[in-house]
């Protein structure tokens, strides 16, 4: 595949997914929160960052695959 | 339970009756509907913000204020896969959504029905897929409605009865329906986010610190009492339970007929690309709803079944006087007649639709029928709001069972489209609500048909058990149906709007 970082997508998901085998214990508290809540959260917030670059990268590969002339050499 | 009603307590049902009269007049700033797509969707105008704010006022519903609450009182851990599927969804949306509204665009499309229409090359199935939108767009009016009795009832100190306030806010949202159509409900949308933001996130901070002495001091003094109860149990609502409910959610997250409608009023698809991007954020703020129903713990003890969706109000009640009940009342209020209104317009266009495609429908006015039938969707809600007993979480689980089984065929449609075969969707999506209902109406679980079956299947979220089974017949039957040339014409062939 041409767009790898696209996978880290898949990271918050599975964390969020997976939480009761990874994080399904009250402790260590984090701020205050049982952690299994504490890790959700934390998932969710990790989200927004990972589709924040992924939507970046794509803007810069889309800007330079509308500058490419179909004879360019293939990178 | 009722504490005594204070000398002031009118101030509440004030503040509601204000909050209503505004919602009114901002609604009818946004009057002079001329065609049905004018008065539903305003024609693909809509930039970003305004997609952001639509959107967005659709994940501050009852559901939120009320139910989460709700959950989190009375069943602890279980209630965090609100808080988790956000992520899930918005990561699906950045890809899926695009790809919706492309089609959308190619085809000249308005509404969830034409996209099947067109996807599978059949009107029937449009049809059909807007009847199914119907089924299960009526549990959520419901969860609205009963929620809306339960915000004038609680606000009004008891002087209301749940009967009474239950009309009374019925005949609320249907005057705002149809008043205004999705431009008011924009406008709208953008109060009550204000004002629900501002209401949770002051609640969620407030009554742990007065009555725990602060968040963190409230989770230590739960924990000591109940360790259990914030984390998930072994069977019941345990891990598989959880997973699957998060997924059938996300599935069926875009599935609704007003928001796959919505997604047509985008002018651009990057407008889905960046809401992926900021939506996740947004949905952390239901933490706080999760903070009041943990803090009304141990000041409102003893509420049960349906009634734990009161536990937000309770609360709120007894540790604030009338102004800040009233508030938290307006802001509820909002809440449950934004969605509320969009579902009833929702419901209430498709219909009209439906009716307009019968062999005698074409000197039907849409607007017309659709304002009347809002009134016809609002009774038929109301006869089952008031046969109650289901908490709001629990009508909403049921009602996302259904819808999510138009996924599979939405997805076969996007991805698989030159095998795409109408019967096959209605085999599957059928298959899919059938198992729904008739579990239901049996009260069935996996449990009870395959009891052999180790624990962790059995906790499984019945929908997701119906999806297996939507999404095998549905291959089943495309495999062996011969491959259809879809006519692409199909747009061309439109008479003119």
């Amino acid at each position: 595949m041409n767009r790898p970082y696209r996978l880290l997508a898949l990271l918050p998901v599975l964390g969020i997914l997976l939480a009761p085998w990874c994080a399904n214990r009250v402790e260590p508290r984090i701020a205050g929160l049982p952690f299994m809540l504490a890790w959700i959260a934390a998932c969710v917030l990790c989200t927004s960052l990972v589709m924040w670059y992924i939507l970046r990268r794509d803007e810069a590969y889309e800007a330079r695959e509308a500058d490419t002339v179909p004879g360019d050499m293939p990178r | 339970m009722n504490p005594a009603v204070p000398a002031n307590a009118w101030v509440a049902l004030a503040l509601l009756g204000v909050t209503l009269v505004a919602a009114f007049a901002l609604s009818l700033r946004a009057r002079g509907a001329q065609s049905l797509e004018q008065w539903s969707i305003a024609s693909r105008g809509f930039g970003s913000v305004l997609i952001f704010m639509l959107m967005a006022g659709e994940i501050y519903t009852t559901f939120t204020f009320l139910g989460l609450s709700g959950w989190a009182y009375s069943r602890g851990a279980p209630a965090y896969y609100i808080i988790g599927y956000a992520g899930v969804a918005y990561t699906l949306s950045y890809w899926l959504l695009p790809a919706i509204w492309r089609r959308g665009a190619q085809w000249q499309i308005l509404s969830q029905p034409e996209f099947y229409r067109f996807a599978y090359d059949s009107p029937w199935l449009g049809h059909f897929v807007a009847f199914i939108g119907t089924v299960a767009l009526i549990p959520y009016l419901v969860l609205q409605l009963k929620g809306l009795g339960i915000l004038v009832a609680e606000s009004s100190y008891g002087l209301i009865g749940a009967h009474t306030a239950i009309w009374i806010g019925t005949v609320a949202t249907v005057i705002y329906v149809i008043l205004s159509g999705v431009r008011g409900s924009a406008l709208t949308a953008a109060l009550k986010d204000a004002l629900v933001l501002a209401t949770v996130v002051g609640l969620g901070i407030a009554l742990p610190h007065t009555l725990h002495g602060g968040i963190g001091r409230m989770f230590d003094t739960l924990i000591a009492q109940r360790p259990d109860f914030f984390v998930l149990p072994e069977r019941g609502f345990s891990g598989p339970w959880y997973t699957s409910t998060i997924l059938m959610t996300v599935f069926g997250f875009y599935m609704w007929p007003h928001t796959f409608g919505s997604l047509f009023t985008a002018r651009n698809e990057q407008a889905f690309r960046r809401n992926a991007v900021f939506m996740p954020l947004y949905q952390i703020v239901l933490l706080f709803a999760l903070f009041i129903g943990f803090a009304a713990i141990g000041a409102v003890p003893g509420l049960a079944g349906a009634d734990v969706d009161l536990a937000l109000l309770r609360v709120t009640r007894q540790v604030y006087g009338p102004w800040v009940v009233g508030l938290v009342g307006a802001a509820g209020l909002l809440t449950a007649l934004v969605p509320g209104s969009l579902i009833m317009m929702a419901t209430a266009t498709i219909l009209a639709r439906l009716l307009r495609a019968l062999p005698t429908g074409e000197r039907i006015d849409e607007v017309r029928t659709a304002r009347m039938l809002v009134v016809l969707v609002a009774v038929v809600a109301l006869t089952f709001v008031f046969r109650g007993g289901q908490t709001i979480v629990t009508l909403l689980l049921f009602a996302y069972a259904i819808v999510t089984q138009l996924f599979p065929s939405l997805l076969l449609a996007l991805w698989w489209p030159r095998r795409a075969s109408a019967v096959a969707a209605f085999a599957g999506i059928s298959t899919g609500v059938g198992i729904v209902v008739w579990s239901t109406l049996a009260d069935a679980t996996i449990a009870s048909v395959f009891p052999s079956l180790p624990g962790a299947i059995l906790d499984l979220n019945i929908g997701v058990l119906a999806l297996v089974g939507n999404l095998v017949i549905h291959v089943a039957i495309t495999l062996l149906s011969p491959p259809r040339t879809i006519s692409h014409t199909a747009a061309a062939d439109r008479p003119a709007p």
